[in-house]
């Protein structure tokens, strides 16, 4: 017996002798759980369990997107080398996963045009919280000045929003709402304009294309940009876009984040996902998380190694950047893999994809007049677009469990102005029966019979 | 070294085609918003991507290859079952913004999760949002500032206080929460110094932070003390439970005199590190701060179960969505796998195996930083000047070349020349005889030939890093 022997060894006669005195009463309590399951139970269990998801038609994006992952992605990804590897602290064991952090934080420097990557940070929401607190300190180190305003677009994701407000509540910052135009979902500018005339203002956030799927403006926020001091933190929606709509850096952000999930990672309810978070070269170590540096080795061969640790909390404590000790590095892998395997044509043609497939759907919408219309005339839209529906939340809802199809994101509770809206999202992997079955779905809203029948 | 995927671009190869679809007119976009100079990135072939990253995979050393012996970071073996539930499409396919009525089979399994964890922590109410057991951290904050602002007592309670043996992330946590840090010693023992912290409790302290066991591997026993003293002056005690896999059907956290802890679902509950992530941290509170968890939670109704978000005292979102479930589904497969009796062995045999490892290892010549018992881990240091000038961090690099990964070195900061040592349950004591053997022929050689551990690793792909380059002159992407 393995137990005896080590006991024998450690020179005690029970595991209590090597316990700490903890009362008695407390000690070896009692745990009220099912017992063990062998893989084969466990197995019938996870059948039951999957059997209680529904497999629906949806349309949902409003910041995660199901958009096409080739096989390789996670046939790689979940190599055991890869997956059961501990963060690259000793860099010579570690080569593996240092290096495609160099290559994951090339391509994401690549993709929008910044000057530097970081190696990931949680998610969308929580990289623009450290983007956010990344410029306030910069203000107050760089500038001297305390300034305690941060803009953001009416037209941010909710829960980046709320994120936001739940990161900032102690640090003293005031959060701005900048509207958007009724007639068009874009960034209301001259409103934007005005408040960028405040001292006070530390940095202002956009989003392309906005949480409604409006494409913004981008040249005229880089001339906003040119002409205050604060900074400008550009909120990537999907990176996927990237492979057609300018990049942040030649609109002149100076820090870009993004919800990093489209790029090779399942939906997953919710996460794991992956914090994009990329600088303009002044902001380089400033920037929060993990970052790999390529550097040599005693014998002067090229290696990888984490670097600019001194910003981080295991040595500054409660002086770092941030409190960040995990970030997503197997979520960087994927999206590493993912990029190489599309390639710059390969990510244009799932963008083209994606934006000719939502245009599609749009456009048979806006022809039948008996499902509602699209929120905005204009086209100018990438992925998603509003659209207000015949149906009030309620019926949809109710419509959307009795035939499995769930025709979008409803807007109505963040946005209490655009009641019986919904946003609409397409993907690459959007297919013509799935809108037909859309467009019959809200088409069929006046009509009594029960729409199971129907579709 | 491996070329970068960049040196293996070739211009127009490629691995993934999309099917041609209808071009929508792009005059309908302004074109001062379309992208006129394409993204650089890798023109390979899928052959050349699935060589580059299966070779870049054997660089590295992974507990599926390696024994990784890293105190504080619980690297246990991480079983496959727990596939069957984290990878399913059914579940890896769900949108987070699906309706509760289509989603009942996830929130079925973190639902009984949920209530897992509450039986084994002994806490009343959980949040299973944070993306990290740094990220649990800082909820918990948020949640002692809304817990004292719903009081009226948060603009007198200004401090937290950290013993010096804590985890950084800590007190980056509690500054990144608005709180002052004060720092108080350990004592002679690597325990609380109770006479340190009544000499900083009062009223102006929100909370007192404590990782049980402690950094040092260490039981902290004088907590239930200590919880008295900081619950007399009002104040709310944390427990950092990264080294919850010592305690496990041994005590409960709950039972101690904590409000909050947060577990680290990547260290106890077995979620593979994946190279530094995505880890998953959940926290966990007693009743009276209850009402301040963020949003969403699971609650259940005649069987039903729904996502919740208004909660008018909650401190709101901590992140998107409803947190990382394919981490959770992994952690949820490894409690069902292990059911009721596996929970108490997995901590029966990471004790035993640490003291087992912690007799070897003062055996094969390093000296312990404490000489009684330890729990899950334990923490030696060695003298420079014994041997040679051989630091830690050399015997560290030499233990690569031994096929070893390097246990955790210089941490905590109070022991100098620290190497801390945690075999996890899942070693078998054939793996830590090899462990302590490679030590002590280190520690030989460290007597003999000096410059060949200070040298090491020595078998690697590469030699010791520059590192002071890298930071002085980062290089942190590829050019051409």
């Amino acid at each position: 017996m393995s137990e005896e022997k080590l006991l024998k060894k450690i020179g005690v006669k029970s595991l209590e002798e090597l316990l700490p005195p903890i009362p008695k009463e407390l000690l070896f309590p009692s745990i009220n759980i099912p017992g063990a399951k062998t893989e084969l139970e466990f197995d019938a269990h996870v059948t039951q369990l999957a059997a209680k998801n529904k497999n629906v038609v949806n349309f949902l994006g409003a910041g995660a997107y199901d958009h096409f992952i080739p096989q390789t992605v996670w046939s790689l990804a979940t190599r055991g080398e890869f997956l059961t590897a501990y963060t690259p602290y000793q860099a010579e064991a570690s080569q593996g996963t240092l290096l495609y952090l160099f290559e994951f934080q090339t391509m994401i420097s690549e993709l929008f045009a910044m000057d530097a990557a970081n190696a990931s940070l949680y998610d969308g929401a929580t990289a623009l919280a450290e983007a956010v607190i990344l410029a306030r300190r910069w203000y107050s180190e760089e500038l001297a000045l305390t300034p305690r305003k941060v803009l953001i677009p009416r037209a941010l994701h909710p829960q980046y929003k709320a994120t936001l407000a739940t990161y900032l509540r102690n640090l003293n910052v005031e959060i701005v709402e900048i509207p958007y135009d009724r007639a068009t979902g874009k960034l209301a500018l001259r409103v934007l304009q005005n408040a960028l005339q405040d001292p006070g203002v530390f940095a202002f956030v956009a989003g392309q294309p906005n949480f409604l799927g409006i494409l913004e403006d981008v040249d005229a926020l880089a001339e906003l940009r040119q002409k205050t001091q604060a900074l400008f933190i550009s909120v990537v929606n999907n990176p996927i876009t990237l492979g057609l709509l300018k990049p942040p850096g030649e609109y002149n952000a100076d820090i870009a984040v993004a919800e990093g999930q489209p790029l090779g990672l399942p939906l997953n309810y919710g996460g794991p996902y992956l914090g994009l978070f990329a600088v303009k070269q002044a902001l380089v170590r400033r920037m929060p998380g993990r970052i790999c540096g390529r550097t040599v080795d005693a014998q002067g061969k090229t290696g990888y190694t984490l670097t600019l640790q001194t910003r981080e909390q295991h040595i500054r404590r409660e002086k770092a950047t941030s409190n960040i000790c995990t970030n997503q590095t197997l979520c960087a892998l994927a999206a590493t893999i993912y990029l190489s395997l599309l390639g710059p044509e390969g990510l244009r043609e799932a963008a083209e994809l994606t934006f000719s497939k939502a245009h599609e759907l749009w456009g048979r919408l806006a022809a039948d007049k008996n499902s509602g219309r699209p929120l905005f005339e204009h086209e100018e839209f990438f992925q998603e677009f509003p659209f207000e529906s015949n149906m009030t939340p309620e019926r949809l809802e109710a419509a959307s469990a009795q035939t499995g199809l769930i025709a979008g994101f409803p807007l109505n509770r963040d946005f209490p102005e655009l009641s019986n809206s919904i946003l609409i999202a397409c993907t690459e992997k959007t297919t013509p029966l799935m809108m037909d079955q859309l467009v019959n779905f809200l088409g069929r809203s006046t009509i009594k019979t029960p729409i199971k029948e129907t579709i | 070294m491996l070329p970068t995927l960049y040196e293996l671009s070739t211009e127009g190869r490629r691995a993934v085609r999309f099917p041609k679809g209808s071009t929508h007119p792009w005059q309908k976009i302004p074109s001062g918003l379309l992208r006129t100079k394409a993204p650089k990135l890798p023109e390979v072939t899928e052959l050349d991507a699935v060589r580059h990253f299966t070779q870049a995979s054997q660089l590295n050393y992974s507990v599926d290859t390696q024994f990784y012996p890293l105190g504080s970071c619980t690297m246990k073996y991480n079983p496959k079952a727990c596939f069957r539930l984290a990878f399913h499409p059914a579940f890896a396919g769900a949108h987070p913004e699906s309706p509760a009525w289509a989603i009942q089979g996830t929130l079925r399994a973190v639902k009984d999760f949920e209530n897992g964890l509450l039986e084994i922590t002994g806490m009343d109410a959980i949040t299973l949002a944070p993306a990290a057991g740094a990220h649990a951290e800082l909820v918990g904050i948020l949640i002692t500032n809304a817990y004292f602002r719903d009081k009226g007592e948060s603009k007198q309670r200004k401090k937290i206080i950290i013993p010096d043996s804590a985890h950084g992330t800590n007190p980056a946590s509690a500054a990144l929460g608005g709180y002052e840090v004060v720092t108080i010693k350990s004592n002679r023992r690597g325990r609380i110094n109770l006479e340190d912290l009544k000499a900083h409790l009062d009223e102006t302290t929100a909370l007192v932070m404590m990782t049980v066991p402690n950094t040092l591997g260490l039981f902290e026993d004088q907590i239930m003390e200590a919880a008295r003293l900081v619950h007399n002056v009002g104040a709310q005690m944390y427990m950092d439970g990264a080294n919850m896999n010592a305690l496990m059907g041994i005590v409960k956290p709950g039972s101690l005199g904590f409000d909050m802890m947060h577990l680290n679902l990547h260290k106890t509950f077995s979620v593979p590190h994946g190279g530094g992530g995505p880890g998953a941290g959940v926290l966990l509170v007693k009743r009276h701060l209850e009402p301040f968890l963020p949003v969403p939670r699971i609650a259940e109704k005649n069987g039903e179960l729904t996502v919740e978000d208004n909660a008018p005292k909650s401190i709101g979102r901590i992140r998107s969505f409803h947190g990382s479930t394919g981490n959770l589904l992994w952690a949820a497969a490894y409690l069902d796998l292990l059911g009721k009796e596996g929970v108490f062995d997995v901590s029966k045999q990471a004790i035993l195996n640490a003291n087992y490892l912690r007799v070897l290892l003062t055996e094969a010549g390093l000296t312990p930083y404490d000489d009684g018992p330890c729990m899950h881990e334990a923490v030696f240091t060695v003298d420079p000047k014994k041997l040679n000038g051989v630091r830690t961090l050399d015997i560290a690099k030499r233990l690569l070349d031994f096929g070893f990964y390097a246990p955790t070195v210089y941490f905590p900061l109070i022991v100098p020349e620290a190497i801390m040592v945690e075999p996890t349950e899942t070693e078998s004591p054939e793996t830590l005889e090899a462990f302590a053997q490679a030590v002590k022929t280190i520690l030989e050689e460290a007597r003999t030939n000096p410059d060949h551990v200070k040298s090491a690793p020595h078998k690697l792909p590469v030699r010791r890093l520059d590192e002071v380059t890298a930071a002085r002159s980062p290089v942190l992407r590829w050019r051409q």
